[in-house]
């Protein structure tokens, strides 16, 4: 099957202490700000994320395959009163 | 400016083993299913670098990290942050010190390394856990009702701040998917430092005399976030060689025959040899809308206990709290009070 590499941009303030994020539950292993993955072309895929830091700490993750983006977390927030956070979606690469 | 611009460039000298830390190599191939070794992957180097001046000091940081996902048998999580620091005084004999122990390395040049792993138990989320679907809909029907339109509520993110918002009593189920709340955070860590202070005093002739000195030390840290606590622990160790001036003095010539003499007042010896071997315990704690964090030093070299109470009470923008008042407390010298206004609180450790 054909596969497609997504290269994976994220950006972390406002207290972020630490993050992870998975491309069908496979971790994306990330070097300072940006990683890749290689997945499928074809099918649906599910960006997960988890990171800690302090209450109200943001993080924006962008995936992209060449010049196109095909997933973007514009922000994820910690919720007050917690030291971590995290989410999921679901994208495609068409 | 010329300050930040000499330590920007002491910090370029330490580009080369941050580089050397970030392996480049091909992307991961995903494949089968099943947690994949945690190699490092490739992509652009980059640097942060920061700039800040506080009332007393100049400093520039450069910092690298690395994210490390599952590997077997596990579901550990690391992080790892290196960073580079330059500081530089502004104004010698300034800045306030929390303890009085733990002063750093007052009126110097220092380069730092730092090196931090934090570590969590995460769970590997499947996509098709009914628990993703359900959440995300009550959330979304949450934020119909409170009158979100249909298109945002479309491009509202499952995440934990959304759900905290619309379904906040599914909040703890929705993050016990991604986390093993069962397990702590541990954050560890350590630093070594290098400076240089140079040093004036007077002679016996009234002559000034200089003298170089290099302070140096190192420290160690080991925290833990306790399961389903906002309270971080640490106990670390420090140790610090470095200098201090003499204590002052005022010199005055030999009586001759003038109607009045000039007398010159300093340091009236070479700098003194101040030791520092420290032990440290730490407890923070965030509240909702309040937090604390004492820390109590020993040092034995100096046979010497500190301790400091600050308690934040302000907010600071829109997130976190910055300001309150402090009580701190030295041996044999007693308690002092003081309000702070500037620094924000971190559950996590500096």
């Amino acid at each position: 099957m054909a596969k497609k590499t997504i290269s994976f941009k994220v950006e972390k303030k406002d207290g972020v202490q630490a993050f992870w994020i998975a491309v069908n539950q496979h971790d994306v292993p990330i070097n300072g700000e940006q990683g890749s993955i290689s997945v499928d072309e074809a099918g649906d895929h599910m960006l997960v994320w988890a990171f800690e830091g302090d209450s109200g700490g943001k993080l924006a993750i962008t995936g992209t395959v060449g010049a196109k983006t095909v997933v973007e977390v514009k922000q994820s927030v910690i919720p007050p009163n917690r030291h971590r956070a995290s989410g999921f979606k679901s994208f495609d690469l068409n | 400016m010329r300050t930040v611009a000499a330590l920007t460039g002491t910090l370029l000298l330490l580009l080369g083993s941050l580089t050397a830390w970030a392996a480049d190599s091909p992307p991961r191939s995903v494949t089968s299913q099943g947690m994949a070794s945690s190699e490092v992957d490739a992509g652009e180097s980059r640097f942060e670098i920061n700039a800040a001046t506080d009332d007393s000091n100049a400093t520039v940081k450069i910092g690298r990290t690395r994210s490390v996902g599952p590997g077997l048998p596990g579901h550990r999580s690391y992080f790892d942050t290196l960073t580079a620091s330059a500081t530089a005084p502004l104004a010698k004999g300034g800045g306030s010190t929390s303890l009085a122990t733990n002063a750093g390395f007052p009126d110097a040049f220092t380069v730092t390394g730092k090196y931090s792993r934090l570590t969590v138990m995460r769970r590997i989320v499947d996509p098709a856990d009914p628990k993703l679907k359900s959440i995300r809909e009550e959330m979304q029907a949450n934020a119909l009702a409170e009158g979100v339109s249909a298109d945002d509520v479309k491009d509202l993110v499952c995440d934990s701040g959304n759900v905290a918002t619309y379904a906040a009593s599914r909040l703890d189920e929705f993050d016990a998917l991604f986390w093993d709340d069962s397990k702590p955070t541990i954050i560890w860590g350590g630093s070594g430092t290098v400076g240089r202070r140079d040093f004036e005093f007077l002679q016996d002739d009234l002559n000034k005399q200089s003298q170089s000195k290099t302070p140096w030390g190192f420290s160690a840290f080991a925290a833990v976030i306790p399961p389903t606590t906002e309270t971080l622990l640490t106990a670390g160790v420090a140790y610090r060689r470095q200098w201090k001036d003499a204590d002052e003095t005022t010199l005055c010539p030999a009586s001759g025959t003038s109607a009045s003499i000039t007398c010159k007042s300093g340091p009236g010896a070479a700098p003194i040899e101040a030791t520092q071997k420290i032990a440290f315990a730490e407890w923070r704690h965030a509240f909702k809308k309040r937090a604390v964090s004492l820390k109590i030093e020993y040092d034995f070299e100096n046979k010497l206990l500190a301790a400091g109470l600050p308690i934040y009470l302000l907010p600071s923008g829109d997130s976190g709290l910055g300001g309150g008042i402090r009580i701190d407390w030295v041996e044999a010298k007693g308690a002092s009070f003081g309000v702070f206004v500037s620094k924000v609180f971190s559950l996590f450790p500096e």
